[in-house]
């Protein structure tokens, strides 16, 4: 498996996408299947743009979470991404 | 009710291979009788508004369609994530970039075995060597794609062999699938069914690829069920997640449905998605728990497995109310351990152009 630091970034693999659909909420659809997400899930997964790193994941999420530190959101996102990583629905590439 | 997820949208029976373990039902539809381009497309439409998210175009083989590029069109302007299941025979590159162009979500590519003879033989014909060609065409380009693989008696021994392939190929995702008996498995059981050391072997096989592919290649698994103690929650239970549409347009709560005696189905001619799913006696015949019979009905795990296969309670133990015969709680589960004793016995007979003979391969429709 990948070790992910604050810096890594997350990216969608091919064909994965997220979708807010009017009946079934928030999933994650995928090759023949999908992933309903939570709130906190959904926020995660709609800021996962392939560009920003964890760590400014983090950052933006701590706007709506402000009793946590940002710390454990960086290792919140973290467990939440590494899910989606082992079902090959994240790819991970380091920033530099 | 829950509202469906999936349509699995068999376009056509018609199909370049004759695999001894097809899904299809062993009566096939007649090319005459198929859906033409604009009820697919309403179809679609109407799925798209049910709640519909997932469509599976499928078959037979759905290349066989000339008029494919304008399904998936009409199935990507109805906002449904478009998977295609094929065989790749027929397959070009330059259909291909159509069909990304289209707005296809993802490719499925299926493989009989490992190596060609093996192959080729299951399949009944020589496609074995295209269907490597055409995955070098598929990974180039910006698509998802998996590969499936069917395995059985005959070539569960070569799977260590069949994740490399896959792997070769550059799939992002491996469906290992061990066959179920329905359809045409079903005529070949006796030549499919694998032994316990074979299964325990996949599983093993299966284990360690999985940890070594984290990340890289994904690895779905399906065991054969008549080996488990629980049956498997069949379609994710009658009625609750899927809709499939036969070639002519009957809708049907699974791949097998057809074989339930006293069952009627409604066609997509004549209704819509939505009162189909609701009302029809063909959806709502098993949902739910009130038909359920004993142990089922005051087990636990109803909710876990929806009282498993209504075709495999039907198929095995004649009685399509009863506990799917698998489960090891199941009044009629002697039926199945029987056919395990049975067939296991049997010598492995190998799957290669000296055997075809043996084995029962599935027909075309008449046109």
């Amino acid at each position: 498996m990948n070790l992910i630091t604050p810096d890594t970034v997350p990216v969608f693999c091919l064909g994965c996408r997220l979708q807010t659909h009017p009946i079934h909420g928030n999933v994650m659809l995928v090759p023949e299947g999908m992933i309903r997400l939570n709130e906190t899930g959904a926020k995660i997964a709609g800021l996962c743009n392939g560009e920003r790193s964890i760590a400014q994941i983090a950052t933006l999420l701590h706007q709506d979470y402000p009793d946590k530190t940002e710390e454990s959101i960086v290792m919140e996102v973290g467990v939440f991404l590494d899910r989606l990583h082992v079902k090959r629905i994240v790819n991970y590439s380091h920033s530099t | 009710m829950t509202a469906p997820i999936a349509l699995i949208a068999e376009l056509t029976h018609r199909c370049p291979l004759q695999c001894v373990y097809c899904s299809n039902p062993i009566e096939l539809e007649s090319t005459a009788n198929e859906l033409p381009t604009e009820v697919w497309t309403e179809v679609f439409r109407q799925a798209s508004e049910i709640g519909i998210m997932q469509l599976h175009l499928t078959g037979g083989e759905p290349l066989a369609r000339t008029d494919l590029l304008q399904l998936i069109q009409s199935a990507h302007a109805s906002g449904l994530y478009t998977n295609l299941i094929t065989s790749g025979i027929g397959l070009t590159a330059e259909r291909l970039d159509t069909f990304i162009q289209g707005g296809l979500d993802h490719l499925q590519l299926s493989l009989q075995g490992a190596t060609q003879d093996i192959a080729d033989s299951i399949a009944g014909v020589t496609a074995h060597a295209r269907k490597l060609t055409i995955a070098k065409e598929i990974s180039k380009r910006k698509i998802a794609f998996t590969v499936n693989a069917v395995i059985h008696k005959a070539n569960c021994d070569e799977l260590p062999s069949i994740i490399s392939l896959a792997e070769q190929m550059g799939a992002h995702k491996l469906e290992i699938a061990h066959v179920q008996y329905y359809g045409w498995a079903l005529v070949n059981r006796e030549f499919l069914l694998p032994t316990r050391e074979q299964l325990d072997g996949s599983v093993e096989t299966v284990r360690l690829a999985r940890e070594r592919l984290v990340g890289k290649m994904r690895i779905e698994f399906v065991v054969p069920d008549y080996y488990a103690k629980f049956p498997k929650a069949c379609m994710g239970g009658w009625g609750r997640s899927t809709i499939l549409i036969t070639p002519t347009g009957e809708a049907w709560p699974c791949h097998a449905a057809g074989v339930l005696p006293g069952l009627s189905f409604e066609n997509v001619r004549e209704h819509s998605l939505k009162s189909i799913w609701e009302e029809s006696v063909g959806f709502t015949r098993f949902r739910g728990e009130q038909w359920m019979t004993e142990p089922c009905k005051s087990c636990d795990r109803r909710t876990l497995d929806f009282a498993g296969c209504r075709c495999q309670a039907w198929l095995i133990a004649q009685d399509s109310s009863a506990t799917d015969p698998v489960c090891s709680l199941s009044a009629q589960h002697h039926l199945v351990t029987q056919v395990l004793t049975e067939t296991v016995a049997l010598e492995l007979i190998p799957m290669n152009s000296k055997t075809k003979h043996l084995w029962t391969y599935r027909e075309n429709p008449r046109t």
